[in-house]
Protein backbone atom coordinates (compact mmCIF):
# COMPACT_ATOMS: atom_id res chain seq x y z
CA UNK A 1 0.00 0.00 0.00
CA UNK A 2 0.95 3.52 -0.28
CA UNK A 3 1.59 5.98 2.19
CA UNK A 4 -0.67 8.69 2.61
CA UNK A 5 0.69 12.15 3.18
CA UNK A 6 -2.23 13.90 4.66
CA UNK A 7 -0.98 17.18 5.70
CA UNK A 8 -0.07 17.45 2.03
CA UNK A 9 -3.83 16.26 1.03
CA UNK A 10 -4.75 19.31 3.16
CA UNK A 11 -1.87 21.50 2.17
CA UNK A 12 -0.81 22.15 5.73
CA UNK A 13 1.89 22.83 8.53
CA UNK A 14 2.63 19.38 10.47
CA UNK A 15 2.19 21.45 13.11
CA UNK A 16 -0.69 23.41 12.10
CA UNK A 17 -3.74 23.60 15.25
CA UNK A 18 -7.28 22.46 14.59
CA UNK A 19 -8.72 25.85 13.43
CA UNK A 20 -6.06 25.97 10.45
CA UNK A 21 -7.05 22.15 9.66
CA UNK A 22 -10.86 22.73 9.63
CA UNK A 23 -10.79 25.79 7.42
CA UNK A 24 -8.56 24.02 4.91
CA UNK A 25 -10.74 21.49 4.77
CA UNK A 26 -14.02 23.08 4.44
CA UNK A 27 -12.18 25.04 1.06
CA UNK A 28 -11.41 22.00 -0.17
CA UNK A 29 -14.66 20.41 0.26
CA UNK A 30 -16.16 22.93 -1.46
CA UNK A 31 -13.69 22.73 -4.24
CA UNK A 32 -13.63 19.08 -4.69
CA UNK A 33 -17.48 18.36 -3.38
CA UNK A 34 -18.77 15.84 -6.41
CA UNK A 35 -21.98 17.45 -5.63
CA UNK A 36 -20.44 21.03 -6.65
CA UNK A 37 -17.54 20.75 -8.34
CA UNK A 38 -16.37 21.38 -11.51
CA UNK A 39 -12.95 19.18 -11.32
CA UNK A 40 -12.78 16.27 -13.73
CA UNK A 41 -11.29 14.02 -10.34
CA UNK A 42 -12.91 15.76 -7.80
CA UNK A 43 -14.64 12.51 -6.55
CA UNK A 44 -11.58 10.67 -6.01
CA UNK A 45 -9.85 14.05 -4.83
CA UNK A 46 -12.66 14.87 -2.16
CA UNK A 47 -11.96 11.08 -0.45
CA UNK A 48 -8.77 11.89 0.02
CA UNK A 49 -9.68 15.38 1.55
CA UNK A 50 -12.24 13.52 4.09
CA UNK A 51 -9.79 10.96 4.30
CA UNK A 52 -7.05 12.84 5.51
CA UNK A 53 -9.41 15.22 7.65
CA UNK A 54 -10.59 12.22 9.40
CA UNK A 55 -7.18 11.54 10.38
CA UNK A 56 -6.17 15.02 11.40
CA UNK A 57 -8.98 16.20 12.95
CA UNK A 58 -8.91 13.93 15.41
CA UNK A 59 -6.32 14.01 17.79
CA UNK A 60 -5.60 10.49 19.17
CA UNK A 61 -5.52 9.44 15.18
CA UNK A 62 -3.44 12.35 14.40
CA UNK A 63 -0.67 11.41 17.20
CA UNK A 64 -0.48 7.61 15.48
CA UNK A 65 -0.54 9.35 12.17
CA UNK A 66 2.54 10.96 13.33
CA UNK A 67 4.25 8.33 14.79
CA UNK A 68 3.79 6.11 11.14
CA UNK A 69 5.14 9.36 9.56
CA UNK A 70 8.65 8.79 10.58
CA UNK A 71 8.94 5.46 8.86
CA UNK A 72 6.53 6.70 5.31
CA UNK A 73 6.61 9.30 2.50
CA UNK A 74 3.46 10.31 0.60
CA UNK A 75 3.44 8.35 -3.09
CA UNK A 76 6.02 5.69 -1.51
CA UNK A 77 4.89 1.25 -0.43
CA UNK A 78 4.66 1.16 3.23
CA UNK A 79 4.02 -1.51 5.83
CA UNK A 80 2.94 -0.49 9.24
CA UNK A 81 5.35 -1.89 12.16
CA UNK A 82 4.35 -5.64 12.69
CA UNK A 83 3.60 -4.80 16.19
CA UNK A 84 1.23 -1.99 15.25
CA UNK A 85 -2.45 -1.13 16.65
CA UNK A 86 -4.27 1.40 16.42
CA UNK A 87 -6.69 2.74 19.86
CA UNK A 88 -8.39 5.41 17.71
CA UNK A 89 -10.80 3.70 15.46
CA UNK A 90 -12.93 4.87 12.73
CA UNK A 91 -15.72 6.97 13.33
CA UNK A 92 -18.43 8.31 10.40
CA UNK A 93 -16.55 9.09 6.95
CA UNK A 94 -18.13 11.19 4.63
CA UNK A 95 -17.85 8.57 1.53
CA UNK A 96 -16.81 5.52 3.25
CA UNK A 97 -14.66 4.39 0.38
CA UNK A 98 -11.10 5.46 2.76
CA UNK A 99 -7.65 4.04 1.34
CA UNK A 100 -5.79 0.89 1.91
CA UNK A 101 -3.33 2.40 4.17
CA UNK A 102 -6.32 4.15 6.00
CA UNK A 103 -7.96 1.19 6.48
CA UNK A 104 -4.34 -0.67 7.26
CA UNK A 105 -3.69 1.70 9.99
CA UNK A 106 -7.24 2.27 11.53
CA UNK A 107 -8.59 -1.01 11.37
CA UNK A 108 -11.90 -1.06 9.25
CA UNK A 109 -13.94 -1.47 12.89
CA UNK A 110 -16.16 1.40 12.19
CA UNK A 111 -16.19 1.18 8.21
CA UNK A 112 -19.93 0.15 8.17
CA UNK A 113 -21.30 3.49 8.84
CA UNK A 114 -20.20 5.12 5.97
CA UNK A 115 -20.06 2.12 3.94
CA UNK A 116 -23.15 1.35 3.45
CA UNK A 117 -24.79 4.70 4.49
CA UNK A 118 -23.75 6.73 6.80
CA UNK A 119 -27.51 8.22 7.94
CA UNK A 120 -28.35 4.86 8.92
CA UNK A 121 -24.72 4.49 11.51
CA UNK A 122 -26.75 3.56 14.32
CA UNK A 123 -28.20 0.47 13.09
CA UNK A 124 -26.17 -2.51 13.11
CA UNK A 125 -24.04 -4.41 10.75
CA UNK A 126 -26.28 -7.26 9.92
CA UNK A 127 -29.05 -5.63 8.37
CA UNK A 128 -27.79 -2.64 6.56
CA UNK A 129 -29.40 -1.03 2.92
CA UNK A 130 -26.88 -1.72 0.25
CA UNK A 131 -25.34 1.37 -1.38
CA UNK A 132 -27.20 2.96 -4.19
CA UNK A 133 -24.97 3.09 -7.09
CA UNK A 134 -25.13 5.50 -10.11
CA UNK A 135 -23.73 4.88 -13.86
CA UNK A 136 -23.80 6.77 -16.55
CA UNK A 137 -25.83 5.74 -19.83
CA UNK A 138 -24.85 6.98 -23.34
CA UNK A 139 -27.70 6.98 -25.73
CA UNK A 140 -27.35 8.43 -29.63
CA UNK A 141 -30.15 10.68 -30.48
CA UNK A 142 -32.15 8.19 -32.78
CA UNK A 143 -31.92 5.60 -29.95
CA UNK A 144 -34.17 7.57 -27.63
CA UNK A 145 -37.44 7.44 -30.72
CA UNK A 146 -37.06 3.17 -29.75
CA UNK A 147 -37.14 1.03 -26.55
CA UNK A 148 -35.16 -1.72 -27.42
CA UNK A 149 -33.55 -3.33 -24.84
CA UNK A 150 -29.99 -2.65 -24.23
CA UNK A 151 -27.22 -4.72 -22.21
CA UNK A 152 -25.81 -2.26 -19.31
CA UNK A 153 -22.85 -3.39 -17.57
CA UNK A 154 -21.41 -1.60 -14.18
CA UNK A 155 -19.44 -2.44 -10.71
CA UNK A 156 -21.00 -2.95 -7.49
CA UNK A 157 -18.89 -1.91 -4.43
CA UNK A 158 -18.59 -5.13 -2.22
CA UNK A 159 -18.08 -5.14 1.59
CA UNK A 160 -17.86 -8.13 3.89
CA UNK A 161 -17.37 -8.25 8.15
CA UNK A 162 -13.74 -7.59 7.26
CA UNK A 163 -13.87 -4.61 4.87
CA UNK A 164 -13.80 -3.88 1.04
CA UNK A 165 -13.68 -6.58 -1.28
CA UNK A 166 -13.22 -6.96 -5.21
CA UNK A 167 -15.68 -5.20 -6.86
CA UNK A 168 -18.88 -7.33 -8.37
CA UNK A 169 -19.04 -7.01 -12.18
CA UNK A 170 -23.13 -7.19 -12.87
CA UNK A 171 -24.76 -7.09 -16.30
CA UNK A 172 -28.72 -6.21 -16.74
CA UNK A 173 -30.60 -6.23 -20.44
CA UNK A 174 -32.63 -3.02 -19.43
CA UNK A 175 -35.20 -1.58 -21.95
CA UNK A 176 -34.76 2.21 -22.05
CA UNK A 177 -38.53 3.80 -22.88
CA UNK A 178 -38.75 5.86 -25.70
CA UNK A 179 -38.76 9.64 -24.83
CA UNK A 180 -35.91 10.27 -22.55
CA UNK A 181 -33.83 13.15 -22.13
CA UNK A 182 -30.35 14.37 -21.02
CA UNK A 183 -29.82 14.03 -17.55
CA UNK A 184 -32.41 12.15 -16.78
CA UNK A 185 -32.61 9.28 -14.03
CA UNK A 186 -33.57 5.94 -14.22
CA UNK A 187 -33.96 3.46 -10.90
CA UNK A 188 -33.49 0.51 -10.87
CA UNK A 189 -34.97 -0.39 -7.55
CA UNK A 190 -32.64 -3.78 -6.03
CA UNK A 191 -29.97 -3.49 -8.23
CA UNK A 192 -27.19 -1.35 -6.45
CA UNK A 193 -24.86 -2.67 -4.11
CA UNK A 194 -26.27 -5.41 -1.99
CA UNK A 195 -27.50 -5.15 1.12
CA UNK A 196 -25.58 -5.96 4.37
CA UNK A 197 -26.36 -9.47 6.37
CA UNK A 198 -30.36 -9.76 5.77
CA UNK A 199 -30.69 -5.54 4.42
CA UNK A 200 -31.91 -4.94 1.48
CA UNK A 201 -29.73 -4.43 -1.73
CA UNK A 202 -29.67 -0.52 -3.34
CA UNK A 203 -30.47 0.96 -5.99
CA UNK A 204 -28.77 1.39 -9.31
CA UNK A 205 -29.77 4.81 -11.04
CA UNK A 206 -29.21 4.99 -14.41
CA UNK A 207 -28.51 8.65 -15.78
CA UNK A 208 -28.69 9.55 -19.36
CA UNK A 209 -26.69 10.94 -21.30
CA UNK A 210 -27.09 11.98 -24.90
CA UNK A 211 -24.00 11.54 -27.07
CA UNK A 212 -23.49 14.82 -29.23
CA UNK A 213 -24.76 13.96 -32.85
CA UNK A 214 -23.10 14.55 -36.22
CA UNK A 215 -25.33 16.48 -37.26
CA UNK A 216 -28.28 17.78 -34.65
CA UNK A 217 -27.81 20.30 -32.11
CA UNK A 218 -30.05 19.55 -29.18
CA UNK A 219 -32.11 22.68 -27.74
CA UNK A 220 -34.98 21.93 -24.74
CA UNK A 221 -37.02 19.43 -26.96
CA UNK A 222 -35.97 21.38 -30.38
CA UNK A 223 -33.26 20.32 -32.56
CA UNK A 224 -31.54 22.32 -34.93
CA UNK A 225 -29.49 21.33 -38.11
CA UNK A 226 -27.12 24.16 -40.03
CA UNK A 227 -28.22 23.57 -43.81
CA UNK A 228 -25.68 24.89 -45.75
CA UNK A 229 -26.46 26.36 -49.22
CA UNK A 230 -24.71 28.34 -51.82
CA UNK A 231 -25.07 31.64 -52.43
CA UNK A 232 -26.95 31.46 -55.67
CA UNK A 233 -29.48 29.11 -53.90
CA UNK A 234 -30.11 31.83 -51.41
CA UNK A 235 -30.94 34.35 -53.63
CA UNK A 236 -33.12 32.11 -56.06
CA UNK A 237 -34.69 29.71 -53.70
CA UNK A 238 -33.97 26.13 -53.42
CA UNK A 239 -36.07 22.60 -52.67
CA UNK A 240 -33.97 20.04 -50.90
CA UNK A 241 -33.77 17.08 -49.50
CA UNK A 242 -33.54 17.18 -45.78
CA UNK A 243 -31.98 14.46 -42.91
CA UNK A 244 -34.15 14.43 -39.82
CA UNK A 245 -33.92 11.79 -36.80
CA UNK A 246 -36.59 9.89 -38.29
CA UNK A 247 -35.78 10.10 -42.66
CA UNK A 248 -35.66 12.47 -45.02
CA UNK A 249 -38.13 15.10 -46.00
CA UNK A 250 -38.32 17.91 -48.87
CA UNK A 251 -37.74 21.65 -47.63
CA UNK A 252 -38.15 24.63 -49.66
CA UNK A 253 -35.88 27.36 -49.19
CA UNK A 254 -37.70 30.55 -50.55
CA UNK A 255 -35.67 33.40 -52.59
CA UNK A 256 -33.77 35.94 -50.85
CA UNK A 257 -33.18 33.90 -47.54
CA UNK A 258 -31.06 35.26 -45.54
CA UNK A 259 -27.18 33.23 -43.56
CA UNK A 260 -28.77 32.15 -40.18
CA UNK A 261 -32.80 32.10 -40.92
CA UNK A 262 -34.35 29.43 -39.01
CA UNK A 263 -37.14 27.52 -40.73
CA UNK A 264 -39.13 25.21 -38.72
CA UNK A 265 -40.01 22.23 -39.43
CA UNK A 266 -43.04 20.92 -36.73
CA UNK A 267 -42.94 17.72 -34.72
CA UNK A 268 -39.94 16.50 -36.16
CA UNK A 269 -37.45 17.53 -32.98
CA UNK A 270 -36.72 15.42 -29.64
CA UNK A 271 -40.10 13.25 -28.64
CA UNK A 272 -39.60 13.08 -24.87
CA UNK A 273 -42.37 12.04 -22.66
CA UNK A 274 -44.28 15.31 -22.17
CA UNK A 275 -43.89 16.84 -25.64
CA UNK A 276 -42.67 16.53 -29.60
CA UNK A 277 -40.18 19.29 -30.50
CA UNK A 278 -39.81 20.40 -33.51
CA UNK A 279 -36.53 20.65 -36.07
CA UNK A 280 -35.15 23.63 -37.03
CA UNK A 281 -33.21 24.07 -40.07
CA UNK A 282 -30.80 26.98 -40.23
CA UNK A 283 -29.24 28.20 -43.25
CA UNK A 284 -25.83 28.88 -43.77
CA UNK A 285 -24.74 30.82 -47.04
CA UNK A 286 -21.07 28.76 -48.47
CA UNK A 287 -19.19 30.52 -50.46
CA UNK A 288 -17.66 27.48 -53.30
CA UNK A 289 -13.69 27.59 -51.99
CA UNK A 290 -12.60 28.65 -56.06
CA UNK A 291 -14.89 29.49 -58.81
CA UNK A 292 -13.95 28.61 -62.82
CA UNK A 293 -13.39 31.71 -64.71
CA UNK A 294 -17.05 31.89 -66.01
CA UNK A 295 -18.30 32.08 -62.93
CA UNK A 296 -15.93 34.75 -61.54
CA UNK A 297 -17.25 36.91 -64.72
CA UNK A 298 -20.51 36.42 -63.62
CA UNK A 299 -20.38 37.06 -60.23
CA UNK A 300 -18.63 40.28 -62.02
CA UNK A 301 -21.34 41.20 -63.69
CA UNK A 302 -23.55 40.68 -60.42
CA UNK A 303 -21.41 42.93 -58.39
CA UNK A 304 -21.72 46.11 -61.49
CA UNK A 305 -26.12 44.92 -61.20
CA UNK A 306 -26.91 44.39 -58.22
CA UNK A 307 -27.47 47.50 -56.51
CA UNK A 308 -26.86 46.60 -52.79
CA UNK A 309 -24.54 47.73 -50.01
CA UNK A 310 -24.43 45.10 -47.06
CA UNK A 311 -22.71 48.23 -44.50
CA UNK A 312 -25.09 50.65 -45.24
CA UNK A 313 -26.20 50.95 -41.55
CA UNK A 314 -22.66 52.12 -40.78
CA UNK A 315 -22.67 55.32 -43.06
CA UNK A 316 -25.18 57.06 -41.03
CA UNK A 317 -22.88 56.80 -37.81
CA UNK B 1 -35.13 -7.67 -18.55
CA UNK B 2 -35.73 -5.19 -15.85
CA UNK B 3 -38.79 -3.09 -16.10
CA UNK B 4 -38.92 0.27 -15.40
CA UNK B 5 -42.35 2.19 -13.98
CA UNK B 6 -41.73 5.73 -15.03
CA UNK B 7 -44.65 6.87 -12.56
CA UNK B 8 -42.86 6.10 -9.53
CA UNK B 9 -43.13 8.14 -6.61
CA UNK B 10 -42.32 7.65 -3.06
CA UNK B 11 -44.83 8.64 0.17
CA UNK B 12 -43.10 9.74 3.36
CA UNK B 13 -41.42 6.30 4.58
CA UNK B 14 -40.47 5.02 0.93
CA UNK B 15 -38.85 8.44 0.61
CA UNK B 16 -36.44 7.94 4.10
CA UNK B 17 -35.77 4.83 2.36
CA UNK B 18 -34.43 5.85 -0.82
CA UNK B 19 -32.49 8.76 0.45
CA UNK B 20 -31.28 6.67 3.70
CA UNK B 21 -31.99 9.28 5.77
CA UNK B 22 -34.55 9.93 9.41
CA UNK B 23 -38.08 11.60 8.89
CA UNK B 24 -36.71 15.01 10.56
CA UNK B 25 -34.07 15.74 8.09
CA UNK B 26 -36.75 15.21 5.24
CA UNK B 27 -38.97 17.84 7.05
CA UNK B 28 -36.25 19.68 7.16
CA UNK B 29 -35.60 19.59 3.54
CA UNK B 30 -38.78 19.96 2.65
CA UNK B 31 -39.17 22.84 5.00
CA UNK B 32 -36.96 24.94 3.42
CA UNK B 33 -38.22 24.55 -0.55
CA UNK B 34 -35.47 22.20 -1.57
CA UNK B 35 -38.12 19.61 -3.03
CA UNK B 36 -41.97 20.27 -2.68
CA UNK B 37 -43.45 17.21 -2.49
CA UNK B 38 -46.88 16.96 -3.38
CA UNK B 39 -50.03 16.69 -1.09
CA UNK B 40 -50.45 18.89 1.34
CA UNK B 41 -49.51 16.74 4.80
CA UNK B 42 -46.73 14.67 5.59
CA UNK B 43 -48.95 11.94 5.50
CA UNK B 44 -50.12 12.48 1.84
CA UNK B 45 -46.39 13.21 0.79
CA UNK B 46 -45.50 12.04 -2.56
CA UNK B 47 -41.82 12.70 -4.04
CA UNK B 48 -40.59 11.67 -7.40
CA UNK B 49 -37.23 10.65 -8.74
CA UNK B 50 -35.50 14.06 -9.19
CA UNK B 51 -36.99 15.18 -5.74
CA UNK B 52 -35.22 11.94 -4.45
CA UNK B 53 -32.03 12.78 -5.81
CA UNK B 54 -32.04 16.49 -5.20
CA UNK B 55 -32.96 15.23 -1.07
CA UNK B 56 -29.82 12.97 -1.25
CA UNK B 57 -27.69 15.46 -2.08
CA UNK B 58 -28.88 17.86 0.56
CA UNK B 59 -28.08 15.34 2.51
CA UNK B 60 -24.66 15.19 1.16
CA UNK B 61 -24.13 18.42 1.35
CA UNK B 62 -25.10 18.88 4.56
CA UNK B 63 -23.10 16.47 5.91
CA UNK B 64 -19.78 16.70 4.30
CA UNK B 65 -19.27 20.95 4.01
CA UNK B 66 -21.09 21.64 7.01
CA UNK B 67 -23.66 23.80 5.62
CA UNK B 68 -27.09 25.03 7.14
CA UNK B 69 -30.16 24.20 5.38
CA UNK B 70 -30.67 27.42 3.51
CA UNK B 71 -27.50 27.76 2.71
CA UNK B 72 -27.94 24.07 0.66
CA UNK B 73 -31.00 25.49 -0.88
CA UNK B 74 -29.47 28.02 -2.24
CA UNK B 75 -26.29 26.06 -3.91
CA UNK B 76 -28.49 23.61 -5.17
CA UNK B 77 -30.30 26.44 -6.78
CA UNK B 78 -27.01 28.28 -7.79
CA UNK B 79 -25.68 24.99 -8.97
CA UNK B 80 -29.24 23.56 -11.16
CA UNK B 81 -28.90 27.11 -12.48
CA UNK B 82 -25.16 26.66 -13.39
CA UNK B 83 -25.50 23.02 -14.90
CA UNK B 84 -28.48 24.46 -17.14
CA UNK B 85 -26.42 27.85 -18.09
CA UNK B 86 -23.33 25.25 -18.93
CA UNK B 87 -25.67 22.87 -21.22
CA UNK B 88 -27.17 26.42 -23.00
CA UNK B 89 -23.53 27.80 -23.24
CA UNK B 90 -22.38 24.47 -24.71
CA UNK B 91 -25.39 23.71 -27.34
CA UNK B 92 -24.95 27.50 -28.66
CA UNK B 93 -21.06 26.47 -29.00
CA UNK B 94 -21.58 23.39 -30.87
CA UNK B 95 -23.79 25.45 -33.27
CA UNK B 96 -21.58 28.46 -33.58
CA UNK B 97 -18.37 25.91 -34.90
CA UNK B 98 -20.93 24.41 -36.67
CA UNK B 99 -21.14 28.00 -38.49
CA UNK B 100 -17.83 28.81 -38.63
CA UNK B 101 -16.44 25.94 -39.87
CA UNK B 102 -16.60 24.95 -43.90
Amino acid sequence: MEFQDYYKVLGVATDADLKAVKTAYRKLARKYHPDVSDEHDAEKRFKEVAEAYEVISDETKRAEYDQLRKYGRGGQPFEAPPEWQSKAGRKQGPQGDFSDFFENIFGSGGFERGAANAFRGNEDFTSRRGRDVEVELPLLLEDTFSDEARPIEYLLPHYGPQGRLADIRKTLKVKIPAGVIDGERIRLKGQGGPGFGDGPAGDLFLRIRLVPHPLFDIAGADLNIVVPIAPWEAALGVKLTLPTLTGKINLSVTANSQSGQRLRIKGKGMRTRKEHGDLFAVLKIVMPERSPAQAEALWQELAEKAEFNPRKEWESS
Amino acid sequence: MMQIDYTVTFNLDDACLAIGSEGSLVYAIVDHGIVEPKGDSPQDWLFDLDMICTAKRAVRLQRDLHLDWSAIALVLTLVEERDRLRTDNQNLQAQLQRFLQN
